[in-house]
């Protein structure tokens, strides 16, 4: 690794040549392009980094307005002449040190060297390709917006920015990763958002240390509050909507440059349960929206471990008429019934990895042999029983209810099975005592991870297994923000 | 780390120290639906006949049949735990329904039976519990069942389905082990007989079986039930049949909707006595004669035939129980000790005595709310 602090800026523009060339060996995308004023026999010299730049704006913006000038430019500081009068850029900066000028071209800049000074101009022509705001494919919308955050940092600036309309909106730019040096944006309210949360995170987020952040997962892993936990205690979406209701909640965001999603923290158990359709459907809807998103939690965690606990443990515990078909469905299923649920979650987990990692079309046929092929296949050759077949199959759709807590899912769905294997309903409410005890003891960045589902105040539950109406959620998450009311004036009184 | 030292041991202890739970695979038990208990007359031992349901392998559609194991000894649980050298597998109680005692075990003491049922951890407490009326309590788990393969499923269903139609009101074990404990009240039993339908043997309700504390000594028949259970106010729902022994062209049948009773318990100058109030609800169920009841006359004629009727039947019942039997089978003396303990402690030791002579009143009043969905007699032309 060259030490950039053996290079000094040349008044020639050959040594400055020779000294770029030097910085940036074997790196073929370096260009640079040495040019003359007709008129005043002016020697400049552009380099940028193909790729990171826009031509034309280097074109029209720089080399033209150079080449074209008539202006004499003698007795005066050729630099700053040139950048208050010649160059057509926004953004242009100057600079003595190497090292500024090695940043600036490697983010997109272009570098203007002038014969006979020893300064070099540092101009802003990023130009680098990003994908189209698309809708994300994981986070589909029945009604609402559907956009969604590209790769690139200042789109998504943009579309939080456009809307939440105000100067109190904040965006501070950090630079994490020794070798990447990612831009990342943490942007908040500025008088909804808990100073000692934002200082948590700032905080945080400037004693990371490490060579890469290539996503925001990256960041969430570095300012969890409880690393070795199961639940991840940020949440991130790919939604600049649901950001923004965040945001506005008194939440903070952070976005990293080439990651189309970003965090919010702190965060809350009952978010995961939120879906941003449940703000822009009717609020009847989508309360049993929510519903069916907690009863498939639980069911989704708890029916291997309650139908294994039953037909091995609790028999008696099952109707008489109910016995007798999965006593005669069991027949000649030679394993046990704990082996015989873990062998068909397994290949359940497998099929839906398979499925995620190919591309759709195949997709579909996998989840056709899985389904049909597989399970009506195993019933028929006696490896599994049929009611297995249905507590699989209804683990499975009530975890897809969830796809935010879908690794959390399968972890704890096995660990109550073990425990029900070994001890029945007692294991399984040992487990569920274990998970409850561990939710409430988790901390979002200080806020409390179960928060809000303790109480019993209404507006403490407005927005958990109930979606209220918008007229009713005058109060913000008391927890989450300092002024606690929703409209800037006051609305009502406190409650 | 003390703490950890104590959340451990909390935690082993509670897994250590609880009941049993033993990992028991589905297919390696047979689910027991019933038990019959028999007295051998020759060998003086218990016959003991569990009925368990088989269930055969067959691909998707369940296949059930009803297979009787028997064994016999001189306890109750020593046979049936005999009864796995005869069975591949285990036998599971937790599904158990029904226990049929027959009346020679009955006779000796029912308790043997109820020991068994309430100390051994499987079966439940909820078990129904019947005297055959049949010779012996096995003959009941050899008729065919016509509605579902098991036999005692089928009595299970067919009391509990029909819970509020049936005549005699089933009972639990732990109801009759409370009802043991209650002092000088004496405990009926449900009855379960044979009887044949369009060729095949079925199982019916009939009548009732009277214990003198823990033994069989009397049995009431099935036009007693209904006044019993007025006196109990255990009347949920039945038929009240009128007829006239002159005219055996008038037949009414009242269905009963509810019926509540009151007992007013009156002490004066050392007499005791009873006030029985019972107040019902009835309409026409049917109505099979050619007197008018559906005029306001009419309709006071059949209020006070039914009253006279009931209040008969009430009376004769009460009278045979102080004058054959001796035995408080409705609880009068329970509602002296709860209602007056102090008058009880004096008289609990000549209480029989007492009952025998006790003056009981009866008054029936019975409202006869509608006709059905017609109201007259259906007419025909002249």
């Amino acid at each position: 690794m060259k030490d950039l602090n053996n290079y000094v800026i040349s008044s020639s523009i050959e040594e400055n040549i020779k000294m770029m060339k030097d910085i940036f060996n074997k790196d073929a995308t370096l260009r640079f392009r040495e040019f003359e004023n007709q008129y005043n026999g002016l020697n400049c010299c552009v380099f940028f980094i193909d790729g990171m730049v826009d031509i034309n704006m280097i074109n029209e913006n720089v080399l033209k307005p150079i080449l074209d000038t008539k202006v004499i430019l003698d007795g005066i500081d050729h630099i700053d002449y040139m950048k208050s009068h010649i160059i057509i850029s926004s953004i242009v900066n100057t600079s003595y040190k190497i090292s500024d000028i090695v940043s600036g071209i490697i983010s997109g800049g272009t570098i203007l060297f002038i014969d006979g000074n020893s300064k070099a101009m540092i101009i802003d022509t990023k130009g680098c390709k990003t994908r189209d705001i698309e809708e994300p494919p994981a986070e589909k919308v029945l009604r609402g917006p559907r956009e969604g955050f590209t790769e690139s940092l200042l789109t998504n600036l943009s579309l939080i920015r456009k809307r939440i309309q105000t100067k109190d909106l904040k965006f501070r730019y950090f630079t994490v990763g020794e070798r990447t040096n990612t831009n990342i944006c943490i942007c908040y309210v500025e008088g909804l958002a808990k100073e000692e949360v934002l200082d948590t995170v700032i905080r945080k987020i400037n004693e990371i240390s490490t060579d890469g952040v290539l996503d925001i997962k990256y960041i969430q892993e570095f300012i969890d509050d409880n690393p070795f936990s199961i639940f991840e205690t940020t949440t991130s979406t790919e939604k600049p909507d649901i950001v923004t209701g965040r945001l506005l909640e008194g939440r903070i965001a952070v976005l990293v440059d080439g990651s189309p999603a970003a965090m919010t923290a702190p965060s809350v158990f009952i978010e995961h349960m939120m879906a941003s359709d449940d703000y822009y459907l009717n609020y009847f809807f989508a309360t049993i929206g929510r519903i069916i998103r907690i009863i498939g939690f639980i069911a989704s965690i708890s029916i291997p471990a309650l139908y294994l606990s039953l037909v091995s443990f609790h028999q008696e515990m099952i109707p008489a008429p109910l016995i007798m078909g999965i006593y005669s469905a069991r027949q000649g299923v030679p394993f046990p019934t704990f082996l015989e649920l873990f062998a068909l979650l397994a290949v359940f987990e497998g099929l839906r990895e398979a499925g995620t990692r190919v591309p759709s079309p195949i997709g579909e046929s996998i989840s056709i042999v899985g389904a049909l092929v597989l399970g009506t296949a195993a019933v028929e050759a006696r490896f599994v029983s049929a009611p297995m077949i249905i507590v699989v199959g209804l683990t499975a759709i009530t975890g897809l209810a969830l796809p935010s807590l879908s690794a959390v899912i399968i972890i704890i769905r096995g660990f109550l099975l073990i425990l029900s294997a070994m001890l029945g309903f007692y294991g399984y409410i040992f487990g569920m005592i274990g998970l409850i005890i561990h939710l409430f003891n988790l901390r979002s960045l200080g806020v409390p991870f179960m928060d809000n589902l303790t109480s019993l105040r209404p507006q403490s539950l407005k927005d958990t297994m109930v979606r209220a109406p918008m007229w009713y959620m005058r109060y913000r998450p008391k927890f989450m923000s300092e002024d606690s009311k929703r409209s800037v004036d006051g609305g009502e009184k406190d409650e | 780390m003390n703490r950890y030292i104590i959340f451990t041991l909390i935690i082993g202890l509670c897994i250590l120290l609880t009941g049993c739970w033993n990992y028991r695979e589905l297919n390696s038990i047979y689910i027991v639906s019933g038990i019959a208990i028999d007295k051998n007359k020759e060998t003086g031992l218990y016959d003991i006949s569990v009925e368990i349901v088989n269930i055969k392998d067959t691909n998707f559609q369940p296949n059930i049949e009803s297979v009787v194991l028997e064994a016999s000894g001189s306890t109750i649980s020593g046979p049936i735990r005999d009864l796995i050298k005869t069975s591949s597998k285990k036998l599971y109680w937790g599904h158990a329904t029904t226990l049929i005692i027959s009346k020679d075990v009955a006779r000796d003491s029912v308790l043997p039976t109820l020991d068994w049922a309430a100390r051994d951890q499987e079966p439940r407490l909820s078990i129904e519990v019947f005297i055959s009326g049949e010779d012996t309590a096995k003959e009941l788990l050899d008729t065919k069942s016509l509605t579902t393969d098991i036999r005692l499923f089928e009595i299970d269903t067919m009391v509990s389905e029909n819970r509020s139609l049936i005549e005699m009101p089933v009972i639990k074990i732990y109801e009759l082990i409370n009802e043991l404990d209650i002092p000088k009240t004496h405990s009926v039993l449900p009855m379960i007989k044979v009887e044949s339908v369009h060729g095949n043997f079925t199982n019916v309700l009939s009548g009732g079986a009277i214990l003198n504390k823990d033994k069989l000594v009397g049995y009431l028949s099935d036009e007693e039930i209904l006044p019993f259970l007025f006196i109990r106010d255990n009347v949920n729902a039945g038929h009240i049949k009128l007829s006239d022994k002159n005219n055996p062209k008038d037949n009414v049948i009242l269905e009963i909707f509810n019926s509540k009773t009151k007992i007013y318990y009156n002490l004066s100058e050392g007499n005791i006595s009873f006030d029985i109030n019972i107040e019902t609800q009835v309409s026409i169920a049917e109505l099979n004669t050619t007197t008018d009841y559906i005029s306001k006359s009419g309709r006071k004629e059949l209020k006070n035939k039914a009253e006279k009727f009931l209040q008969r039947e009430t009376k004769n019942l009460i009278k045979r129980m102080q004058n054959e039997l001796g035995l408080d089978i409705f609880g009068f003396g329970n509602i002296i000790r709860q209602r007056d303990p102090n008058t009880w402690k004096k008289i609990e030791r000549d209480w029989d005595s007492i009952f025998a002579k006790l003056d009981i009143n009866v008054n029936y009043n019975i409202h006869i709310r509608n006709s059905g969905r017609i109201s007259k007699p259906i007419e025909v032309f002249k």
